[in-house]
């Protein structure tokens, strides 16, 4: 599976060609020419973002948001396509829940620009959304989801298997309360720590390493060394969770 | 015919994030190649033309910010012109204008949402 695809809903086909042309410059992209064909597209495929032309006719604007927040919730935006400049419309298609409304005919650089935008505030605002939990937890499942949609399950599965050696190492380098390196190697490992446990959704040692690394820097001796107990617990936590739920490794 | 893959070089030493971002890049058939360190960025850079660096900032030998005033002098108009996003664990501590005067084109934040490291790196390239 790829990336989430902007769908384009059009009839026109003149319209149509054009947007793919502009759109395929910038993202991955899908087409229908019916409403009934975005609807079956929502559920085989979800879509970042839909362009959605008022000139389609088996279906009327209000119906198709409703199906949209059916089937997908919030987790996609809908922008208008309008046939005419007319800006009296723009009111009702935004209480609609239309994120945008965009006037044809269109101006291909204000278009990009404006389709680069949302796609950047849609994926924003998933990520706020997943990262939005009040406590951290010890695997993001969104995070997770994410990666299998990305890359393939042999990579992630093994990804996640150097992890656990990774927490060894750090977990060995506590331990020895860093004798065999110095404090900006240790500092370094867990600025590692940090950013890997973060991208592979360990929440618990993301921010438990977070913190280590801030009173790590400010030198602040004791509070460092309660810190660094505490991301030896939530490692092995999430080791423990690991034996727990094989299936993260392939098992 | 056969469009020829864009070829994107990772600047990374955590080898989780390397093996990672290959295999996402992969599924979106472009072809990527890393390097440990800004040193290795310079060499490779160098040796072979590349249509995007993905930069952390934080590398030992030689870091990313340092690596990219290196690319950004080099005399070599194609390659000193590449586009650069740095990828950064704390971007607390620079501004989107410090990063554009080091001379990246964009940056994104670590811990990495891939879904935002595609749509910054499709965009950087249109």
């Amino acid at each position: 599976m790829k990336s989430k695809n902007i769908l384009i809903v059009e009839n026109k086909q003149q319209d149509l060609k054009l947007f793919e042309y502009l759109i395929g410059q910038i993202h991955t992209f899908d087409s229908v020419s019916t409403g009934k064909e975005a609807l079956i597209k929502l559920s085989t495929n979800p879509p970042l973002l839909i362009l959605f032309s008022l000139t389609i006719t088996d279906i009327d604007p209000a119906s198709f948001m409703e199906r949209v927040r059916n089937q997908v919730k919030d987790s996609c935006e809908v922008i208008a396509l309008v046939p005419t400049k007319d800006d009296s419309n723009s009111f009702y298609l935004e209480k609609l829940g239309f994120e945008s409304v965009i006037h044809k005919p269109i101006h291909p650089k204000e278009f990009l620009l404006k389709i680069k935008c949302l796609v950047e505030k849609t994926i924003e605002k998933e990520t706020q959304k997943s990262t939005a939990s009040k406590y951290p937890t010890i695997l993001n499942s969104a995070s997770f989801q994410q990666l299998f949609r990305l890359s393939s399950k042999e990579v992630i599965h093994q990804v996640y298997k150097d992890f656990e050696i990774e927490c060894d190492s750090i977990l060995q380098q506590i331990d020895s309360s860093m004798e065999k390196i110095t404090r900006e190697e240790f500092l370094r490992s867990i600025h590692t720590i940090k950013g890997n446990s973060g991208t592979l959704g360990a929440e618990k040692i993301y921010e438990a390493a977070k913190y280590c690394e801030i009173l790590g820097k400010d030198q602040k001796s004791i509070e460092f060394s309660n810190s660094l107990a505490y991301l030896k617990a939530v490692i092995l936590e999430f080791q423990e969770f690991l034996r727990k739920n094989p299936t993260v490794y392939g098992a | 015919m056969v469009r020829e893959k864009i070829k994107i070089l990772v600047g990374e030493d955590s080898s989780i994030i390397i093996n990672l971002t290959k295999s996402v890049l992969a599924f979106e058939n472009y072809e990527m190649k890393a390097a440990r360190n800004g040193k290795q960025v310079l060499e490779m850079l160098s040796k072979e033309d590349f249509d995007l660096i993905l930069m952390d900032i934080t590398m030992p030998i030689l870091d990313g910010i340092q690596c990219t005033k290196e690319i950004r002098k080099l005399v070599d108009t194609k390659k000193n012109r590449i586009p650069i996003i740095a990828i950064t664990g704390n971007a607390a501590n620079h501004t989107p204008e410090d990063f554009r005067k080091f001379g990246f084109n964009d940056f994104i934040q670590k811990p990495l949402n891939y879904d935002l490291v595609l749509a910054t790196v499709k965009k950087i390239l249109s």
